[in-house]
């Protein structure tokens, strides 16, 4: 009876785990997926003057029109200068504090510029204009537009590829840095470390994974930041490179602990036929312990990146937050995280902003979670306990 | 993230007025300064402080569900027709100016930029000092975050609505942009005035068809031709005045002026 009872507490708590990440996933893709499938520009309406021939144009037309960057003429519009008129930048156009009327009033003159393009609420729309379609490509503005804008009016501008470039690079540096060092240390620890020095190393590593990130973080901005920019010559030195060092070293509590666990777990009696046969100790750690501990230290490595690219703090504060496509880990970088945390404080619930940054969310779950199904395939599923 | 740092002033609970204050980050620190001082002096009122930015405030306040919405812009034209659609008359009131600071790396020879050539480094048209007249040093802007106040009102009115270039450094905190700027001799800023420590150097800048080149100011004289500065307003529904009226009248009083400047702004 009492175990019975046991049980069921135990597997309440199981199950309690697993409704809140089941909940939070759903709630993620929720949010996420409309980014995709829904327009920015919900409740505007595009609309020209009535002689303008065009009848549709790509989201991207419309953002070289309202950035000047190309006239009516380059899209086969009429020759007249361009005058956007959107919620922006509307105070330009029409005087503050002016009564309803005097605003219809004000619109009414504008529609009748040959050159003008209108992106406004259908109710302000003046009468005499003739509607605009305005197309828009969920998944080609998201993932393979190099432009990351998400508050620009009238079109925002959301593409991924800077931000995942960014967190790519931040992991791969993060990568370089921890997996050599991680086995190192493990290495040092399971074979050279004396005995009596084994639990002061210990309680430094869990102290170095305990430390909060923001301290982490502000250290590296004020000490290693600097470091960067002299060591490399550069102008600044809020880098990917920066932000990818700081990672490294933070996870390497994780990627050591990982890989002395698995160093532990060599059966003692292959350890003792490698010395039988007169092996020495190195011959036996490259030939014998690294070669047999493979599978875990790719599990470990996965599992680190997997951290690495979910760490929002200290590359908020080191990595200049710039969202250029980065060529060389020596640019600004915005990773993901860094994106969500740093814009979603101000977007509006349920606004095209948020959802875009639930997308992110979205993509930054996926990844995480094919690297950590990737690790679980290839864990030793012959380890010994 | 600011949303859950605006903290909530509930004192001890029973029978007294409870005034809602809600809306901008940028205004926040203020009514909470005021909010302390008041209520140190007033037991039977309790005042709530909440964040969440200019446009939640305005929002709550269409709704009724604050006294007082803090907002560091003006209302915009759609909030105005819903408010007329709704038969609802709102008073405007500043309470402060907030004024940004363009601030470079001390050992920047630069002094003073116009209007235009601030557009033109934030949008990436110039891209080395020597073009302002400056030593040859590559120019590197360091800009806030989109999800800040400030971020928008220097988008609106020194790039008059153009984009960022995209290798501007975003930095998610003031303090952070002071100590980035201080250790990066290309660097070029902007801050609250508050946060200026010897650590930068200020600039002159100069409005649009203005040839005399002026520093930011403390006192709203001074402040006149600075292209910078912005007020600061609380709106409230005037059918609801009387709530608010005693509270209002310390933030207009002599003690309510120095919570002001000690809290950073200009009165």
């Amino acid at each position: 009876m009492r175990r019975t009872l046991g049980k069921r507490i135990l597997q309440a708590a199981a199950l309690s785990t697993f409704l809140v990440l089941l909940g939070l996933t759903i709630f993620l893709f929720r949010e996420g997926l409309p980014a995709i499938f829904e327009a920015p520009y919900k409740g505007t309406q595009f609309a020209v003057h009535p002689e303008n021939p065009l009848t549709t144009l790509t989201s991207n037309q419309i953002r070289s029109l309202v950035k000047k960057e190309k006239g009516w003429i380059n899209v086969g519009g009429p020759e007249a200068p361009v005058i956007a008129v959107h919620l922006a930048n509307i105070e330009r156009f029409v005087p503050a504090g002016a009564s309803p009327e005097r605003i219809k009033r004000a619109l009414d003159s504008l529609a009748e510029l040959k050159g003008i393009l209108f992106a406004l609420p259908p109710s302000f729309l003046p009468t005499k204009t003739k509607p605009l379609q305005v197309k828009w490509s969920g998944w080609r503005e998201v993932f393979a537009s190099a432009q990351w804008s998400p508050t620009y009016e009238p079109i925002p501008s959301v593409g991924f590829l800077p931000l995942l470039a960014g967190s790519l690079w931040v992991s791969l540096i993060g990568l370089i840095v921890v997996v050599p060092l991680g086995i190192a240390m493990a290495v040092y620890v399971v074979e050279f470390l004396p005995k009596s020095m084994y639990y002061p190393v210990k309680i430094l590593w869990e102290l170095l994974s305990g430390l909060p990130s923001v301290v982490v973080g502000f250290w590296g901005l004020v000490v290693v930041v600097p470091w960067i920019k002299k060591a490399f010559g550069l102008s600044a030195g809020e880098t990917a490179l920066t932000a990818g060092l700081l990672l490294g070293w933070m996870t390497l509590p994780l990627m050591a602990s990982l890989v002395e666990e698995a160093l532990r777990s060599i059966p003692r009696l292959l350890e003792e036929s490698s010395y039988g046969l007169g092996a020495t100790q190195w011959q036996t750690i490259i030939r014998l312990k690294l070669p047999y501990v493979l599978p875990s230290i790719a599990t470990a490595t996965l599992l680190s990146a997997g951290r690495i690219i979910g760490e929002t703090m200290v590359v908020l504060m080191v990595s200049g937050n710039s969202p250029l496509l980065p060529l060389s880990p020596l640019h600004p970088v915005r990773t993901l995280p860094a994106t969500i945390a740093a814009e979603l404080g101000e977007a509006p619930v349920g606004s095209y902003h948020y959802h875009v940054l639930f997308l992110l969310g979205m993509v930054l779950f996926l990844l995480t979670l094919g690297l950590n199904l990737l690790a679980y395939f290839i864990s030793p599923r012959h380890a010994k306990v | 993230m600011r949303y859950l740092l605006g903290s909530l002033f509930l004192l001890s609970c029973t029978r007294r007025d409870l005034i809602v204050i809600k809306g901008s980050d940028t205004v926040l620190p203020l009514s909470q300064a005021f909010a302390e001082s008041f209520l140190s002096k007033n037991a039977d009122v309790l005042i709530s402080v909440t964040g969440g930015g200019s446009g939640v405030g305005i929002a709550a306040l269409m709704n009724g569900d604050t006294d007082i919405a803090m907002s560091s812009r003006p209302l915009k034209l759609s909030e105005r027709l819903k408010l007329s659609e709704r038969g609802k008359v709102l008073i405007e009131d500043t309470v402060a100016w907030d004024v940004l600071a363009i601030c470079v790396h001390p050992s920047n020879p630069i002094q003073k930029l116009t209007r235009a050539q601030l557009a033109d480094i934030y949008t990436g048209k110039v891209k080395n000092w020597r073009e302002l007249g400056g030593a040859d040093l590559p120019i590197l802007p360091y800009s806030r975050e989109s999800s800040s106040g400030t971020f928008e009102f220097f988008r609106e009115h020194i790039l008059k609505g153009q984009d960022f270039a995209s290798d501007v450094r975003f930095i998610p905190a003031t303090g952070m942009m002071v100590q980035s700027i201080s250790q990066t001799p290309g660097a070029i800023g902007y801050i609250g005035i508050a946060y200026v420590t010897p650590a930068v150097k200020v600039l002159a800048i100069a409005q649009d068809g203005d040839t005399v080149y002026r520093y930011p100011a403390r006192s709203r004289v001074e402040l006149q031709n600075y292209p910078i500065a912005r007020p600061l307003y609380y709106y409230y529904d005037s059918a609801r005045a009387g709530r608010v009226r005693k509270y209002l009248q310390f933030v207009h009083s002599g003690e309510g002026r120095a919570v002001v400047q000690k809290v950073g702004y200009v009165p």
